[in-house]
């Protein structure tokens, strides 16, 4: 059974890049031509149709509606090892305390946090969720066996 | 499956330099920590971490890149243990590593791209690290489809029947809205524990931004959560803006490999929040924010923040404050934070303070702080050399002193 869904899947994912590459090429580039050192502001040089993507004061919250519906866009600027910073499978540094030199950065858990997590924990256990439910939880489990 | 795979993709990679080398675009990302702190069990730890993050583009002179990052950990000192566990039993482990990913990635055009090895795959609902294989296209007329399959990072080699995949297609109107439909299945030994669908959404207005998503669990026929924000403005310099998460426990605390997320199924909350944000000037913005979270048992909750910021290419500064009420004394909490950093020439400064004020002692302690100093020097070019330093005082230690050094240094060659 699972051999012929891998089967099944495989075949589509060919068939789906064949199916695409018979159509004309579109405008598009993979990577960012100039390079962007700070929260980015796409309107500045692009036309309207790129205003989802400025990196507003509430970019963190809401990063995760366009990377999960437009990844291709955050990918011309951002590498997978970015996102590794935050959604790592498995990582024991806290992001704060890889970039201490980056404090105006969002980064999660900032100081004590095992002591804070008891309180926000019990406050709202699905903000938890999002990243350790699966993933990312080895130190969890070390009292939350 | 996991193995293979990933061996397949170094040995087309090895293949790939070999063939290949004279048109090669290499980027190599190395940063490396040595950590000092203490344990509440007033062990030294002195871990070693090595990141290491590789691409190697443009192989074959077509649009083919190598790209795999990880680390590996080791204790320089005594060895970190187990909670619970005592000096020489199982447990002890002086080394360890990850690897984050590892794949080969084929682009026909920048709108068809496929990828094969471990790799991050965000689509719809699916936020997943998979070992398989992933492909994406954006058709004409603003069409966009994905498929994804292989093996689930976190699952162990012993169970070699696990299987995820997966897909979204979405329509999109640019620069006006998209909508995109998304569907994840996760199975063990063929027996399906996990499948998802989702809707998610952006639309755009002059004025009005709206994004945000909609996830079904078809195992146990129920809503997930309905998550969405909406940005209004600006006017003038002013953006209003609100947020709401609707989740229901029952559907969304499933298939969590932790028990900490072991949730009263009959429990549902509700957060909805509003807030404003403003423009003082190009480099200054400020924000306030009010959010609520009630539940259909537990007791309500709320948060409020306030946020100045001061960005600018060399220096940035910020303070905030912050509230967060839980129904008892013991759930609420006040959080000050302040922080500033400059840039001169190759020296750079930071010193960041943040403060933890408890309403019921916690430990003995009302009030918990971490006070950050670091400092970081360009030693060559694209080579910096940083130290950095936590002094804190929180329940689990009277005074906390944790140090880092750390050198970074990114390698590029090529194009």
């Amino acid at each position: 059974m699972k051999n012929s869904r891998l089967i099944i899947i495989f075949t589509a994912l060919c068939l789906l890049l064949g199916f695409a590459s018979a159509y004309a090429e579109m405008p598009g580039v993979s990577k960012h031509p100039v390079a962007l050192t700070e929260k980015p502001t796409c309107t500045v040089c692009h036309t309207e149709n790129r205003m989802e993507f400025n990196h507003t004061s509430d970019w963190v919250l809401r990063h995760k509606n366009f990377a999960t519906g437009n990844w291709q866009v955050c990918n011309v600027c951002h590498e997978q090892s970015f996102c590794s910073d935050c959604h790592a499978a498995n990582d024991e540094l806290k992001p704060s305390d890889k970039y201490k030199q980056s404090p105006s950065r969002e980064l999660p858990h900032r100081g004590d946090y095992i002591n804070q997590h008891r309180i926000d924990g019990k406050i709202n256990p699905a903000a938890c969720y999002r990243c350790h439910a699966r993933q990312n939880n080895e130190r969890c489990k070390a009292c939350h066996k | 499956m996991r193995r293979l795979s990933i061996l397949a993709v170094v040995a087309l990679a090895s293949l790939g330099w070999a063939a290949c080398a004279i048109a090669l675009d290499t980027a190599v990302d190395s940063k490396t920590y040595v950590q000092a702190r203490q344990t509440a069990q007033e062990k030294l730890l002195a871990p070693f971490y090595e990141y290491l993050d590789l691409r190697l583009d443009n192989m074959a002179d077509r649009d083919v890149s190598l790209s795999a990052g990880g680390w590996v950990r080791a204790d320089l000192a005594e060895v970190r243990q187990e909670a619970g566990e005592s000096d020489g039993e199982e447990g002890e482990e002086r080394f360890d590593s990850e690897l984050n990913y590892a794949y080969l990635r084929f682009a026909l055009s920048p709108q068809h791209i496929a990828y094969v090895g471990r790799i991050n795959v965000f689509e719809g609902v699916a936020s997943e690290q998979i070992d398989g294989a992933y492909a994406r296209a954006d058709l004409p007329k603003g069409i966009g489809l994905s498929l994804y399959a292989g093996l689930p990072a976190e699952a162990d080699d012993e169970e070699g029947d696990a299987l995820i995949y997966g897909g979204r297609i979405s329509h999109e109107v640019q620069g006006k809205c998209r909508l995109g439909v998304s569907y994840l299945n996760e199975s063990t030994s063929g027996n399906d524990f996990r499948q998802e669908a989702g809707i998610d959404l952006w639309a755009g207005l002059s004025k009005a931004d709206l994004t945000g998503r909609s996830s079904y669990n078809l195992e146990s026929s129920g809503f997930m959560e309905h998550n969405y924000q909406l940005r209004v403005g600006p006017f003038s310099k002013a953006v209003i803006l609100a947020d709401m998460a609707l989740t229901d426990y029952e559907h969304y605390f499933t298939a969590s490999t932790l028990s900490a997320f072991t949730a009263d199924p009959n429990e549902s909350s509700l957060r909805a929040g509003a807030g404003l944000e403003y423009t003082l000037s190009d480099a200054l913005k400020a924000d306030a924010m009010y959010r609520n979270i009630s539940y259909e048992i537990m007791g309500a909750a709320s948060e409020i923040a306030l946020n100045l910021k001061y960005l600018e290419s060399t220096y940035s500064a910020g303070a905030s404050i912050s509230r967060v009420m839980g129904d008892t004394d013991g759930l609420k909490y006040s959080v000050l934070r302040a922080y500033t950093s400059k840039q001169m020439g190759p020296l750079a400064v930071v010193l960041d303070i943040l403060d933890v004020s408890y309403d019921e002692e916690r430990n003995g302690v009302k009030n918990a702080y971490a006070i950050v100093g670091a400092l970081g020097y360009e030693l060559i070019t694209d080579g910096v050399l940083g130290i950095d330093a936590e002094y804190g005082h929180n329940p689990d230690f009277d005074s906390e002193l944790k140090a880092m050094v750390k050198f970074t240094y990114k390698f590029r060659k090529g194009a």
